[in-house]
């Protein structure tokens, strides 16, 4: 046990270290933010959208601000994974001991972990700076937001590596990603508040894994109450976590076997 | 002794699609013929049955296609046989590959086992953890074989920036680190240069005999099988046409003999030597010697009479020459 953990830590801090000093990659990604929010800034300031959602442009920017810091921090693990099933590569990698999807979740939590790290910290900055106010939340509740972000990260990292192993049958895993990223996207309320969709369209996000893994772990940022108690975020991520566990588990067996027949 | 790699009768057949599945010839399949009469089977390896001694040499040697590559992926467990039995370390290498893997190592020549953006050290870091060395023993071993193979200042480069022969030594030093008593090597000279490649093969054969590490190396390159190996077992179109020493198959398939002369005299008219002359230049001259029906002796005789020698010698011709009559032999025998 004590191995394995070693081992998957190994890869996990191997990968956050690579991240971390990959300085033009991180650049990348929070300029993106940083434009993201000025724009929004400027258009719901123009259009009075906080009237219209009944939210105080701040918080709904505190909102899209927590939605992208999550989103941002999950890493493209499935096209490495699809590039190494292409190459022939995945099969080579089976020959070392250890789970290979393992390893890839393990690589995959050690670069949300950095990504989510280096989007914070800008994320919090440029929003403070735009808004000029923190959210109304205490820091506590407010800690707990970006660490219940991070392990949705996490948990989109199991789902994007069972989507890079699809490639074994597809070749290609591009289509499903986007399509998972899209109905994130909408489902998941990246934008807005899951509170102003339509009541049909509220209740089919709900029996999805979207705003359980997004937006509902956001709403607190919206202040005066908005979202659900912390300790039903927690069970609501940990059950996704355990259900994409199961669901990966499967998808790499069946990968694997069908590698071995060739 | 228990063989450290047994195999009985292995077989594995692909299935080859002849068409791909389209809307259109799906609609097509489905109404005139049945799917399997697409389907064409093709035996990659077929039957093959051989037995490995531990801490043997063996190069596995073949054309391409002849099945050598496949035959490794299925020792190493990470392609299943179509039937017959594998056994490695006396484990099931596709039921038991997660054990087994600590047991073997392979290099695959087109592959890397390093990670590409990382430097060298931090990959054999990586490995040492992956395969739960203690970071002492790790440190010793890796000192002492960073040595062997010279890398030294290479261990802080990215493995990008090495040139193919300098990633090969660092593979074969990420092989070794956890002490494998199986080794494959899957054309591990394939694009290196002559002094890479004596390089490679002296540290491998060097490695394997301290270490009592049974070897299993492909390669198109007679070159790895004589340097490095005391057995060699050809195969051609799946199946084994030769296992046994190296000398062996010397005896067994060398018929003839060259002849290499150097003359005092520039020219000379060699009309009164009844051998066919392979080579002729100004001082020197190549004679082919069957000696199945020519006596050496008589053949020398010969040539020592027609010119006024400087130097004689009898060499055997080059493996490759050996090996491609094999492959010819056995081609006409089946009919391809």
């Amino acid at each position: 046990m004590k191995i394995i953990v070693a081992r998957f830590w190994a890869v996990a801090k191997q990968a956050f270290l690579r991240r971390m000093s990959s300085v033009l990659e991180q650049s990348g990604r929070t300029i993106l933010l940083a434009i993201i929010l000025c724009v929004w800034w400027k258009l719901w300031q123009a259009t009075d959208f906080g009237k219209f959602a009944g939210f105080r442009p701040k918080d709904a920017l505190w909102y899209l601000m927590a939605t992208e810091w999550i989103v941002l921090s999950i890493p493209y693990t499935h096209i490495d994974i699809e590039a190494e099933i292409r190459s022939g590569d995945f099969a080579f990698n089976l020959l070392r001991p250890g789970s290979y999807a393992g390893y890839q979740v393990a690589n995959g939590i050690g670069l949300s972990t950095a990504n989510w790290i280096a989007i914070g910290v800008v994320g919090i900055s440029v929003t403070y700076a735009l808004t000029g106010s923190l959210p109304d939340l205490t820091l506590a509740r407010f800690a707990s937001v970006g660490l219940l972000g991070l392990l949705a990260a996490w948990a989109c990292t199991l789902v994007m590596v069972t989507l890079g192993l699809l490639a074994v049958w597809t070749n290609d895993a591009t289509p499903f990603a986007w399509v998972w990223q899209k109905l994130q996207f909408v489902l998941g309320g990246l934008m807005f508040p899951l509170s102003i969709y339509p009541g049909w369209l509220k209740r089919l996000a709900e029996w999805t894994p979207f705003p359980h893994l997004l937006g509902n772990l956001a709403t607190p940022m919206l202040g005066s109450g908005e979202g659900g108690g912390l300790l039903m975020a927690v069970l609501q991520v940990g059950l996704w976590v355990a259900g994409f566990s199961l669901i990966l588990s499967f998808v790499f067996q069946r990968a694997v076997r069908r590698t071995l027949a060739g | 002794m228990d063989a450290a790699v047994s195999v009985a009768n292995l077989r594995k057949e692909f299935r080859v699609k002849a068409k791909r599945r389209t809307f259109a010839n799906l609609w097509q399949r489905k109404t005139t013929q049945a799917p399997s009469a697409k389907a064409k089977v093709f035996s990659a390896v077929d039957g093959i049955t051989f037995q490995i001694a531990p801490g043997e040499r063996v190069a596995f040697v073949g054309p391409n296609g002849a099945g050598k590559s496949t035959t490794i992926k299925m020792l190493s467990g990470i392609l299943a046989p179509t039937s017959g039995d594998v056994s490695v370390l006396g484990m099931i290498p596709t039921s038991e590959r997660s054990t087994l893997a600590y047991s073997i190592a392979a290099v695959f020549g087109q592959r890397s086992q390093l990670w590409y953006h990382l430097p060298v050290r931090d990959s054999w870091q990586l490995l040492g953890r992956i395969y739960g060395i203690p970071a002492k023993i790790h440190q010793q071993r890796l000192d002492t074989l960073c040595q062997k193979f010279g890398v030294g200042a290479l261990a802080d480069r990215p493995v990008k920036q090495l040139s193919l022969g300098e990633r090969m030594r660092c593979e074969l030093i990420g092989c070794f680190l956890h002490a494998p008593k199986v080794l494959f090597l899957d054309e591990p000279t394939i694009g290196l240069d002559v002094e890479a490649k004596g390089l490679m093969r002296d540290l491998v054969k060097d490695m394997c005999t301290k270490e009592g590490c049974t070897l299993l190396l492909t390669s198109h390159d007679t070159g790895d099988m004589e340097s490095v190996c005391d057995r060699v077992i050809i195969i051609n179109q799946g199946r084994v046409v030769f296992d046994g020493a190296v000398a062996a198959l010397r005896r067994r398939y060398v018929t003839q003999k060259i002849l290499a002369v150097n003359t005092y005299d520039r020219d000379v008219n060699w009309e009164s030597v009844a051998l066919p002359i392979l080579e002729r230049a100004a001082h020197s001259a190549k004679f082919a010697v069957d000696v199945q029906t020519t006596n050496l002796q008589e053949a020398m005789t010969q040539v020592l009479a027609a010119a006024k020698i400087v130097d004689l010698v009898v060499e055997d011709p080059p493996m490759e020459e050996t090996i491609k009559k094999i492959y010819a032999a056995t081609a006409m025998s089946t009919g391809a």
